[in-house]
């Protein structure tokens, strides 16, 4: 799959699944694609990556036909060209809050005359051997998703969704939450109206909205209209089978259970709802 | 031992009590020797070293996990930095070259939840996977330290300001840089490496002292074992003692001279 058959996934409304890479073993990338999603993003906005295992992450996605996605920490169009030249197909920015910021992303995202984007995709293009296929057809596979996580952004909607090249919105309640001063109270109507607001201008002009979900809560937010979902991460994966099966094991043995948070999403719901 | 017991000590005005010291290497089995000789603080050089970001997660860790407070001065004053680097864990930002009020609320920005600050969430390795994530919501902003590294001169003509930024827990003197921004550059032949013995230098260190002491604000310096006595009886408030490769080069050196003296090689 490339980004532009994914952004079509996510624009026919057909549920895309994928899921989040915030280790730095090749081997964990490599098994998340063999566990059979077909798009990964790569956590580097809160977690600290080595480029070089960048590098080797985005290879060994595109080596098993994964779309390599990657939240970078900042919208920072030297650190976006560095990651798409690895082969990246799309870049998530965190912490939009207006239309400047949703058009510097996506500049950084697109070559000229519609971004600023200089030329030099070295392992994106397998080392200049596809660079004429991948010249003709970036463009239209770079997929650009804005994080709407502050209050401003909500309130800047209508001209973050007229910038051009925005290609999907993603849910950052946490963080969105905090910014209108009822601090991890995700649940709150405030909070909850800011995110339907999300939902409903985002479906008028045609543009998915993402967001982070729950073996528990996955339906509900399909139901009200978002997609893609991020099922989790490697780590939460890891964590919660570990302990589902020892907890199994334990069971048949007449042992205790061991409970675990397996996520912030998890964590959030459970304890402050 | 965490950072909001470490503040508590710098304002008790003892700087002996805890001591702590800069790593500048990245190999972990240092680190823990580090921690494991007994400094309860340590602060990892990000701004004259380059670490690989994935090693700052393994040292930063390791430190958790021998309970000494994890400190990083960053090479910038930048809050998409400062975010990777509490969310690895750290208790505590260094941020250097800060000239400006303006400048020190950015790095007390970057470092605190809203409504103080503007962090986003995903603290992970630091609140243990969101295993301990109630206790570190809780607790962090108390725990959180913000130093920032005084060394240059308008820093010190601005340092009324400075000091009314709410959220700044330190401030840490630069000597060397500071007698630069006086116009006091290299030795460029001979005699002593830098010109922080000048009366200027030195009258812009005791007003930076005096000022933070009255406005109760630890302040702290890097200080030998020939000039400690001295910052304690001017002061300071907090000290670290060296660093890694200094420690392995006075030990190391110091034994090897030792030998060959007494066996006439020298």
């Amino acid at each position: 799959m490339d980004g532009a058959e994914l952004k079509q996934e996510w624009l026919s409304g057909q549920p895309s699944f994928g899921a989040w890479i915030s280790l730095t073993d090749p081997a964990v990338t490599a098994v998340m694609c063999n566990a059979g999603y077909k798009w990964l993003m790569i956590d580097a906005e809160h977690l600290p990556y080595n480029a070089e295992t960048l590098r080797s992450l985005i290879a060994t996605m595109r080596s098993r036909d994964v779309v390599p996605l990657v939240r970078v920490r900042a919208n920072d169009e030297a650190i976006i060209k560095q990651v798409l030249d690895m082969g990246a197909e799309g870049i998530a920015v965190p912490m939009i809050r207006t239309a400047d910021d949703a058009r510097r992303a996506v500049m950084a995202c697109h070559y000229p005359p519609f971004g600023i984007r200089g030329c030099g995709p070295r392992d994106a293009s397998n080392f200049y051997q596809n660079i004429d296929h991948y010249r003709s057809t970036i463009e239209n596979r770079v997929v650009v998703i804005l994080w709407i996580e502050h209050i401003d952004a909500v309130n800047n909607l209508d001209e973050i969704l007229r910038v051009p090249g925005v290609d999907a919105l993603v849910l950052g309640p946490t963080d969105l939450s905090y910014s209108m001063g009822l601090p991890w109270q995700i649940t709150h109507p405030k909070v909850e109206q800011a995110i339907d607001t999300i939902i409903t201008k985002a479906r008028v002009v045609h543009i998915p909205v993402g967001h982070s979900a729950t073996t528990e809560n996955f339906e509900s937010w399909r139901a009200r209209g978002i997609n893609p979902i991020f099922l989790g991460s490697d780590y939460e994966f890891m964590l919660r089978d570990a302990n589902r099966f020892l907890n199994q094991a334990r069971r048949a043995v007449g042992l205790g259970q061991i409970t675990v948070t397996t996520s912030v999403v998890e964590a959030t719901v459970s304890e402050r709802s | 031992m965490d950072g909001a017991q470490l503040k508590k000590i710098w304002h008790s005005g003892q700087p002996g009590k805890s001591m702590g010291a800069w790593i500048t290497s990245t190999d972990q089995a240092i680190v823990a020797v580090m921690c494991n000789i007994g400094y309860e603080w340590l602060i990892i050089d990000c701004e004259h070293r380059m670490f690989n970001p994935e090693t700052l997660r393994t040292i930063i860790l390791l430190m958790l996990s021998k309970q000494v407070v994890p400190i990083v001065r960053v090479r910038a004053n930048d809050d998409a930095i400062i975010k990777q680097m509490l969310d690895t864990g750290a208790e505590g930002i260094v941020v250097p070259m800060v000239q400006t009020a303006e400048e020190a609320r950015r790095a007390v920005m970057a470092c605190r939840y809203p409504p103080e600050g503007l962090r986003g969430f995903g603290p992970r390795e630091a609140s243990d996977y969101y295993r301990n994530i109630e206790h570190y919501q809780a607790t962090i902003n108390k725990r959180m330290i913000v130093l920032l590294i005084i060394e240059h001169i308008n820093a010190v003509n601005n340092l009324d300001e400075i000091l009314q930024v709410p959220g700044v827990d330190g401030l840490i003197l630069g000597p060397a840089d500071l007698s630069y921004s006086l116009g006091l550059p290299l030795h460029a032949a001979g005699g002593r490496l830098h010109q922080t013995g000048q009366a200027k230098v030195q009258e812009a260190i005791d007003v930076v002292i005096k000022k933070a002491n009255a406005a109760q604000v630890p302040v702290g310096i890097s200080v030998t074992a020939d000039d400690f006595q001295e910052w304690f009886a001017r002061g300071i408030d907090f000290v670290t003692l060296g660093s890694d490769y200094e420690f392995i080069m006075q030990a190391g050196g110091g034994i090897l001279d030792l030998v060959r003296k007494a066996t006439g090689n020298q």
